[in-house]
């Protein structure tokens, strides 16, 4: 009975720290500072794409 | 816009991100090839700028990308603080469900202390208290309490023989004279309860009756606590012998103290004079002897006219001074009246110099033999029947009971009690975790242990009181009902074994005790060998290897969502865990 309380402890603290973290990030990417980061790379990054597509044009 | 975008448009980005260096790469090579076959110098040169120009810029794209990782990591960060924060100021419910349980304990043991003290059912016993409960708050009473209450009522009970005779308020206000009086309450209920039964007086005359006696004893100069000593031991063999009211019964009480008497000297000389011939007999002995002149005839009328203080009285004054009596003389004394030397004396004493106040003393009888229920009242409430300590003692543990009394139905305070256990259960588990931490010295395993706690304590804590509070539903008794992670599987907690478990949605995970005994149940022989595979490793990584286990509990969990059931030998974990005995707070 202890070990299964121990087992049963260590899979409970790993749930809740990946539980925790899990969370956090994915409150951290609805973050709107994030998110128009996020899309001002992906403008340049589309910009880079389009340039190399048309370098031989 | 759905709630993820946010990781989905990361995952582009990078994507994208990946793309364009592919691109840019294969434009390098394009470029390296050209320039081996292509003699064109100025074309080259030009295209050489224009990709060193898109190198640039797909630099500077990965450093942006970089930086918002890490922007991303720091807010991450910054979250997971004010979740942990936040879990950590939800811990008061942890004191609550403690607080509870308490609280239970107190309604549990009032109720059984009721049954018992009245010898009734679990369920009428909550009645009772409920009306005690009620009594109390109607009066706003607080000079006393329902134990004080039902020892009242235990007593009213044990003389009327029918609940029917009695009620709370009764007992509520009589307990509350006797404290006022300050007299036993078993003896006050009693008397109460005979006056009523034998005289026929009403509850509250009987009440009066009792504040009415003290008045008298205290114009007598006597003290009513004395008064009741004696009442209870001698009062019902006094009423029974004289055929007397309890009410007069008690004057008389009140009376021969005041001389310096008992009620068991008022019948032994009653007994001694009412045998007429033997009395006269020992009374000329006694005349002979001292050469006194003692005549008992009138203290004979009186005793037999139920004035018995004033026969005693009579007595004592025709003995006269009997302080040079020899052996002789004091032995037809004792055979003439029933009175022994010491009570003579101390009454002889007592009447020399104490002082009396004969108008009042009047007044009193006078008061005590028409009932007076107005000025029994009017004394009344001109004591206190606690102190201010008592009072709030009183008024506190009556607040509680009466609170108690309202969740008082057992079935419901069990599911309640179920909830709790419940709760208390996960954080067990999770102290054997920290144990487990410790022992291992595994860093992976230290962050957030008290959240653990916390997180789990509160979904399963506020599923289990929702449960309980529900008079359809039981309580937390559906797995369905727990929860950890809205995006996991099923928690099953077992409130006796403590273990808290998570797998996927569509998994089950059981646990009974054939499971984990002889190195597998049945239908779970695939995951027995898969941990006894990680145990191996675990085996090898020693307590040392502390990110080893960590990573290796990880391939707990995802076993954990592949399979159906899980399996732990403990034997073998023990050994894992090099634990030589069972860490200390786990049993």
């Amino acid at each position: 009975m202890n070990i299964n309380k121990i087992v049963a402890g260590m899979l409970g603290l790993f749930l809740a720290k990946k539980g925790i973290k899990s969370l956090a990030k994915k409150k951290a990417l609805r973050d709107p500072d994030i998110l128009a980061q996020i899309r001002k790379i992906q403008a340049d990054v589309d910009a880079l794409n389009s340039k190399l597509d048309n370098m031989r044009d | 816009m759905a709630k993820n975008d946010g990781a989905e448009e990361l995952a582009n980005l990078k994507h994208s991100v990946a793309v364009s260096e592919i691109k840019l790469k294969t434009q390098k090579s394009i470029y390296g090839t050209e320039l081996k076959i292509s003699g064109n110098l100025k074309q080259q040169v030009k295209e050489k700028e224009k990709l060193n120009e898109l190198d640039r810029e797909n630099e500077k794209i990965r450093l942006d990308v970089l930086n918002l990782e890490k922007k991303i990591g720091d807010k991450a960060k910054e979250q997971e603080k004010g979740l942990i924060n936040h879990l950590k100021k939800s811990a008061t419910i942890l004191s609550i469900t403690k607080t509870m349980q308490s609280a239970i304990e107190k309604i549990s043991a009032t109720q059984r202390d009721t049954a018992n003290h009245m010898g009734v059912t679990l369920n009428k016993a909550a009645k009772i208290n409920k009306n005690i409960a009620k009594e109390l708050a109607l009066s706003g009473q607080v000079d006393t309490t329902r134990h004080e209450i039902l020892e009242t009522m235990h007593e009213m009970d044990d003389v009327m023989r029918s609940s029917n005779l009695y009620n709370e308020k009764m007992a509520m206000n009589l307990s509350v004279t006797a404290n006022k009086l300050n007299i036993s309450r078993t003896e006050a209920a009693k008397l109460s309860a005979d006056m009523q039964m034998i005289d026929g007086a009403s509850a509250e005359a009987a009440e009066s009756t009792l504040v009415l006696v003290k008045n008298f004893a205290d114009a007598k100069g006597v003290k009513m606590g004395a008064v009741m000593k004696d009442v209870a031991a001698q009062g019902k063999a006094f009423t029974n012998w004289s055929g007397m009211s309890l009410k007069n019964m008690m004057r008389t009480a009140v009376e021969t103290r005041k001389m310096g008497f008992e009620l068991s000297d008022a019948m032994n000389v009653a007994n001694k004079l009412l045998d007429v011939e033997g009395s006269i007999e020992s009374q000329m002995k006694f005349n002979v002897l001292t050469g006194k002149d003692a005549n008992f005839d009138k203290a004979r009328a009186l005793m037999l006219e139920g004035k018995h203080a004033e026969a005693l009285a009579e007595v004592r004054d025709q003995v006269g001074d009997i302080s040079k009596l020899n052996i002789l003389e004091l032995q037809s004394l004792e055979q003439a009246t029933g009175m022994t030397r010491d009570k003579l004396m101390t009454s002889t004493a007592i009447k020399e110099n104490a002082a009396t106040n004969v108008e009042l003393e009047q007044q009193a009888a006078e008061a005590l033999e028409r009932g007076d229920t107005a000025l029994a009242n009017q004394l009344l409430s001109q004591l206190d029947g606690t102190t201010a300590a008592e009072a709030n003692a009183n008024a506190q543990t009556n607040i509680q009971e009466s609170l108690a009394t309202q969740f008082a139905d057992q079935k419901k305070m069990k599911n309640i009690m179920l909830g709790i256990q419940i709760i208390q259960g996960t954080i067990a588990a999770i102290s054997a975790a920290k144990a487990v931490a410790e022992l291992t010295a595994a860093s992976a395993l230290t962050m957030g242990l008290g959240i653990v706690g916390i997180l789990a304590g509160l979904s399963l804590g506020v599923a289990a009181m929702t449960g309980a509070f529900s008079s359809t539903k039981p309580a937390a008794k559906k797995p369905g009902d727990l929860g950890i992670d809205p995006n996991g599987g099923p928690v099953v907690m077992s409130p006796k074994e403590g273990g808290l478990f998570q797998g996927t949605k569509n998994d089950g995970i059981s646990m009974s005790p054939s499971h984990g005994v002889n190195g597998g149940g049945e239908g779970s022989s695939g995951v027995a060998q898969k941990l006894d595979t990680l145990i191996e490793v675990l085996s090898r990584s020693g307590t040392n290897g502390s990110s080893a286990v960590a990573q290796k509990l990880d391939i707990v969990i995802q076993l954990l969502s592949q399979q159906r059931i899980l399996n732990v030998s403990g034997t073998q974990l023990a050994e894992v865990m090099d634990l030589e005995r069972v860490p200390v707070g786990i049993g």
